[in-house]
């Protein structure tokens, strides 16, 4: 692909945004909105109309759903306040980054499971190389929430899940102005359910789909899924050495996924492959530099 | 040069039937799938009516939430009419929320039963979708507010142009949800009247409910019900949920949609437009079609089924696949006298038969997706 990395961003805190627009947003859309920011600070580049912004979370404001949802059930309002609806929606996020950056190329919003991240990575860079933007920012971005870490506690998945949260962003373009990182290679597929997939067949087509590597970026979530993701990387990527996020970032879904790609550009300048996967079965990965 | 893309199946559930005839029937006979809401406790609200499909029609005895039932009930028919679909076929569908009923049923239930929340998510719809149907290539959820199903489509025309998947099964849902219905009515969108596109009377949206799936190939020597021509998107930058009452987002969608076709603004024979019946929308949508292509004969599926919001862009690409079929222009209910910050467009009120041999259909979404795609005869 003719598509370069020329600015990353890896934000797992929430940070003061000059923004007016923030105070009213869901927590998600801040970190997007940081990242973003970070990202175009990262590229040295001014935001300018004809740029896209595609932008991806696995649940985006679970705790503006929650609160939309308690005006009209709890407290029997039939039309709680409209900024909780509109800042709950999927598409805030990016709709947000569309709006403080003037970005009119597109805006782009995907939902998706763990691989959602390095998916939206892929279709930034498709939507680049073949559409009328003159740069994408990738933004991925997930909220830890009451109502979300409840509803993955009574999962009571073995070993149990460490929730993380914040957003990751990438900023695409079709040159490379120095230093940046070249999209070599991108895959994804469906494929059964990944818990029956015992010998990581998806993941391992992945692989083999995008090539070589001299560092090998995992989904690796610290779930029963690792050992199927091992064996995959064994097989097609052998003694590459591995690197994870998810020890220091925790599982934040669409977030993670993308940290798995600006964190392993932050440390590593050469060859890089990042796969992402998730229960559903759907498998994502790319080739870096 | 670009390959050639065409639609081989099509599928729709909407509240005027629950195949793609049945809607198209209903279209054409100017009938209304509108009703009053009873899947939740609606007389709590301004209005209570809406576009509700018949849910008995709907697959039963399976535990799948409807949003589920919907999609899958489209894509059944899609695949069905399409006939064998080659290994790389890839699956990309538009929904506002996902499955939002199963989330409140979660919150509703003191969130008890975390599975719920699991179902709410779009991708849990796309899955099920994937495994019943067998599909194994890119499987991606689009959640763009009304642009989704329309956004949909483009993705889809991109991955086959670029050889990056051999069929796409493409399209949009979203089923009527309290949370929609409550926050649409918490931005003032909803008419307690009826929904009237482009008419000086008309007073806001109806929400509604559906699924539409097209299934898209390279041309390949099946019998095509049309080909999809082109895409264009924008984003306005302009409000988190008013349209650019200039309109320069739509315009910049609808003339990147002609560019990437290859036609002149001469060539569109007809628009099926986005026309939520809001004062605000349907004077920017007026103002972008008047301005790119002139006064094209016009026609607003709303009206009849409500706003069906991620499903709303793939249904109104499916009626005007079938407008092109049968060289017909389905009447917009309820449009009676065309409201001047309207004027110079042609709102077809009445069934008109007409050549045509390109369409464009529009969608705009909040946060500011524009989108449009032009569709022509095979």
């Amino acid at each position: 692909m003719n598509v370069w990395i020329t600015g990353i961003a890896t934000v797992s805190k929430e940070r003061t945004l000059e923004s007016r627009q923030a105070r009213r947003m869901a927590r998600v859309s801040r970190f997007a909105m940081a990242a973003a920011g970070e990202a175009l600070r990262d590229a040295d580049r001014k935001p300018d109309p004809d740029m896209g912004i595609v932008c991806a979370s696995t649940h985006l404001s679970t705790q503006y759903a929650l609160e939309f949802h308690q005006g009209f059930l709890n407290e029997g309002k039939p039309t709680p306040g409209p900024i909780l609806f509109s800042n709950g929606c999927l598409n805030a996020a990016g709709s947000h980054i569309s709006l403080e950056y003037g970005l009119t190329g597109c805006n782009r919003n995907l939902v998706g499971g763990m691989n959602v991240g390095i998916h939206a990575l892929g279709v930034a860079a498709r939507l680049l190389e073949d559409g009328p933007c003159s740069a994408i920012l990738c933004v991925a971005c997930e909220e830890i929430s009451e109502i979300l870490a409840g509803a993955y506690r009574k999962f009571r998945l073995a070993p149990p899940m460490t929730l993380g949260e914040g957003a990751a962003a990438v900023l695409l373009e079709k040159e490379n102005r120095g230093r940046g990182v070249r999209i070599g290679a991108f895959h994804t597929a469906h494929g059964p359910d990944i818990r029956h997939d015992v010998e990581g067949r998806t993941i391992a087509q992945a692989l083999e789909a995008v090539g070589p590597a001299e560092l090998y970026s995992a989904c690796a979530n610290g779930t029963e899924l690792d050992e199927m993701e091992k064996r995959a990387v064994e097989t097609v990527l052998p003694g590459v050495p591995t690197f994870r996020v998810k020890d220091s970032l925790g599982e934040g879904f669409a977030f993670t996924s993308l940290a798995q790609v600006t964190g392993a550009i932050a440390s590593n300048p050469g060859t890089i492959v990042a796969c992402s996967y998730d229960r559903t079965g759907d498998v994502s990965a790319v080739r870096l530099g | 040069m670009r390959a050639l893309v065409v639609v081989t199946g099509l599928g729709l559930v909407t509240p005027l039937g629950t195949t793609a005839e049945e809607t198209w029937n209903g279209f054409l006979e100017g009938r209304s799938g509108i009703r009053k809401i009873d899947i939740f406790d609606s007389d709590r609200y301004p209005s209570s009516r809406g576009g509700v499909v018949d849910r008995t029609a709907l697959p039963q005895g399976t535990r799948h939430d409807p949003a589920t039932l919907l999609v899958l009930k489209a894509a059944e028919e899609a695949i069905r009419q399409a006939g064998p679909l080659p290994e790389r076929t890839a699956l990309v569908l538009g929904s506002t929320l996902g499955s939002m009923p199963a989330a409140t049923e979660y919150v509703r239930g003191g969130c008890a039963r975390a599975g719920l929340l699991r179902e709410m998510l779009a991708q849990t719809q796309a899955r099920i979708v994937c495994d019943r149907f067998g599909l194994r290539g890119e499987s991606l959820v689009i959640s763009d507010a009304c642009a989704s199903g329309t956004n949909a489509l483009g993705y889809a025309l991109r991955l086959l142009r670029s050889g990056n998947a051999d069929a796409v099964v493409a399209g949009g849902y979203d089923p009527m949800a309290e949370f929609s219905f409550a926050g649409f009515h918490s931005l003032q969108a909803i008419t307690s009247k009826e929904c009237r596109p482009f008419d000086r009377d008309r007073s806001g949206l109806l929400l509604g409910e559906g699924a539409a799936i097209l299934v898209l190939e390279r041309e390949n020597g099946k019998t095509p019900l049309a080909r999809l021509a082109g895409y264009g998107e924008s984003a306005d930058a302009y409000h988190i949920t008013r349209p650019d009452p200039e309109a320069r987002g739509a315009i910049l969608a609808l003339r990147r949609a002609l560019k990437d076709a290859g036609l002149e603004p001469g060539d569109i024979d007809h628009v099926n437009a986005h026309g939520t019946g809001t004062p605000s929308n349907d004077a920017m949508e007026a103002k972008a079609i008047r301005e790119v292509l002139g006064n094209v004969p016009l026609t607003a599926n709303k009206a009849a089924i409500g706003h069906t919001l991620g499903g709303a862009g793939a249904i109104e690409a499916a009626v005007t696949v079938l407008s092109l079929r049968d060289q017909v222009i389905p009447p917009t209910l309820h449009h009676e006298n065309l409201d001047e910050a309207c004027a110079g467009i042609d709102v077809v009120s009445r069934r008109r038969d007409c050549r045509m041999q390109a369409a464009v259909s529009n969608s705009f979404g909040f946060g500011g997706s524009n989108a449009a795609v032009v569709l022509t005869t095979p």
